[in-house]
């Protein structure tokens, strides 16, 4: 009974690290641009993820045969995104949609019907 | 039946063995879906480096209020969810379920939030398709990011409706009387729930937090 007093509280203060994380990641959003705001707020996501990994998931407690399948996505997931980007942003010859740009439209001319 | 452990089916030796089977097996569907969401993350992760203009103006359109709240719900609910484990695993049934049912409305609030947003959306013709009226000073790459939205946001809905229907089943069947021979049923449920709440995290910066470069 005891021990499951103690992992109770323990996780409270797992969930507060969770929240100081998110409301570091909210505030710095307003602060920062650009690709800088995106890799923070990544950074933080990725955190958040590892703290719900190791220990809501109990990943901290199992042997590693389970870490290594808990993995396996993510391993894949990341060769998918290296592979497809290395083709799309090498491949410069295939255009884009002219209705799909990416600056702002022109205002409309005359009155729309 | 097993000669030794009558509770425990066969193929499995012991309870041990039957746990970790079942961590195997959920962890290894779980890999498959990160893959699941994996494809609609490439395809984000494409347009948003080809459409960046287009991205940030999209996520000016959706409501930050509502997407940090939602993230605190989710996170919330995977506490009560850690609880409803532990407690299921302690043999205290009782408290076990009031955190399960705490687990499950948390998760309604957050579904019930996404509804007020997506109402917003309709409203505002900002669903891609055939009403969609692009508002003045945005890029037409914007439909873009709104698809890639709804359909991101969609399909983790879906998930937290199976999440919320296994929270159900975990209830009914920890209120059974007699009670079940304990199993770590929970424990797996308990997983499916945090991977849910996983996606989220990422959903948050990606979807709620772009700003322009």
């Amino acid at each position: 009974m005891n021990e499951t007093a103690r992992n109770l509280r323990g996780m409270v203060g797992v969930f507060i690290a969770l929240a100081v994380l998110l409301a570091a990641s909210a505030v710095l959003s307003r602060v920062l641009s650009g690709s800088l705001a995106t890799a923070t707020g990544l950074a933080i996501a990725g955190a958040k993820m590892i703290l719900i990994g190791v220990f809501f998931m109990r990943l901290r407690e199992r042997p590693g045969l389970i870490r290594l399948a808990a993995l396996t996505g993510l391993a894949w997931l990341a060769l998918l995104l290296v592979l497809v980007l290395a083709d799309y942003r090498t491949r410069s010859w295939h255009g884009r949609p002219a209705e799909m740009s990416d600056a702002i439209a022109a205002p409309p001319s005359g009155n729309s019907p | 039946m097993n000669a030794n452990h009558p509770a425990i089916p066969v193929p499995y030796v012991d309870a041990a063995q039957r746990a970790r089977a079942g961590q195997l097996g959920m962890w290894t569907f779980l890999a498959t879906e990160v893959l699941f969401f994996g494809g609609l993350i490439t395809s984000y992760v494409v347009m948003r480096v080809t459409y960046p203009a287009a991205f940030a103006a999209g996520s000016r359109h959706l409501s930050f209020a509502i997407g940090t709240t939602n993230t605190l719900v989710l996170l919330t609910s995977s506490l009560t969810m850690v609880w409803a484990v532990a407690l299921a695993g302690a043999a205290r049934r009782r408290a076990a379920i009031a955190c399960l049912v705490a687990t499950g409305i948390l998760g309604a609030l957050f579904l019930a939030l996404k509804s007020s947003e997506y109402h917003d959306k309709f409203v505002e013709h900002l669903v891609p398709g055939n009403a969609f009226r692009l508002p003045a000073g945005d890029p037409p790459a914007l439909q873009i990011f709104l698809f890639l939205y709804f359909a991101l946001t969609g399909l983790h809905a879906l998930h937290m409706l199976v999440g919320i229907a296994l929270v159900g089943w975990m209830v009914v069947r920890l209120g059974r009387t007699p009670a079940p021979p304990p199993d770590n049923a929970p424990e797996l449920v308990g997983l499916y729930w945090h991977f849910v709440d996983c996606v989220w995290v990422f959903l948050y910066p990606l979807l709620y937090l772009v700003t322009p470069s």
